[in-house]
């Protein structure tokens, strides 16, 4: 730019804007004082309560397991004792436990 | 607006406030309508700041959006108002011994188109640089510089000739 243009802005620079009114001012600040603080998003809490229900359950689990008897620590039902089938009884046996019961073994 | 800084808006507005109202001014038919509209403009501005990737330009911004909202619906209200309306003080403290040179600044000023003028007032009471200027009107750096020079050309024309008559 040349010198006359400069000192053109120059000139214009020397010249002050009026100052900004106190009512502007105050309405500024009784707006930002309005203000609602910004609420704290929901989402770490529920992240929080989701963080320690799943501990708990990965807890129970895991207590469980190490609780828990091995297979076959406990007898589910008396074992099954594997018993000939006995002979039928042949003729003179009667007599036989008889004679022991009387005169005995 | 944030615990740590609760009267940094004050700072930014005893700073730039008399140049945004200068600038407002150019879309609003009065000057109480450009300080409304500056005020509308700045809670928009520090309320979002963080948002904005320069904050001057930022403010610039939201300012002259607010006065061309602003200035479209008072000029809808006050359409049939304006020719009887009282005039007003200047946009400037003039001092005694400049006053009539001032006053014809002043005029010359109002008489620039709007592109040229608003670049102007960013510049010179603002305290923008034209990359900022550029920013904040979306034009390229360019633009904003060569809208000055037009401005100051015609601002020295006019007042030549006023001199001169």
């Amino acid at each position: 730019m040349n010198d006359k243009l400069d000192q053109l802005a120059a000139e214009l620079a020397s010249m002050r804007p009026r100052c900004v009114p106190t009512d502007l001012i105050e309405g500024i600040e009784s707006d930002l004082m309005t203000d609602a603080p910004p609420s704290p998003s929901p989402w770490p809490d529920r992240f929080l309560v989701s963080a320690m229900c799943s501990g708990a359950i990965a807890a129970c689990i895991i207590a469980g397991m190490l609780l828990a008897p091995a297979d076959g620590a406990f007898p589910s039902a008396p074992p099954v004792v594997a018993t000939a089938a006995p002979d039928p009884p042949r003729a003179g046996d009667y007599s036989l436990v008889i004679a022991r019961a009387e005169f005995g073994p | 607006m944030a615990a740590d800084e609760p009267d940094r808006w004050r700072e930014w507005l005893d700073r730039h406030g008399p140049a945004l109202v200068l600038f407002a001014r150019q879309w609003s038919a009065t000057r109480a309508d450009a300080e409304d509209a500056v005020q509308n403009g700045f809670l928009k501005f520090w309320r979002t700041k963080d948002a904005a990737r320069e904050a001057l330009p930022y403010l610039y911004a939201c300012v002259r959006t607010a006065a061309m909202d602003f200035g479209r619906g008072e000029r809808r209200r006050d359409r049939y108002e304006q020719a009887n309306r009282p005039a007003e003080h200047s946009a400037f403290e003039f001092t005694a011994e400049r006053r009539e040179r001032e006053a014809a600044i002043e005029a010359a000023l109002e008489q620039l188109p709007g592109d040229q003028r608003e670049v102007v007032v960013m510049k010179i009471w603002g305290g923008l640089t034209f990359a900022e200027i550029g920013a904040a009107l979306r034009v390229p750096l360019s633009t904003a510089a060569s809208r000055y020079r037009y401005a100051l050309t015609r601002l020295e024309q006019e007042l030549s000739e006023e001199m001169a008559s």
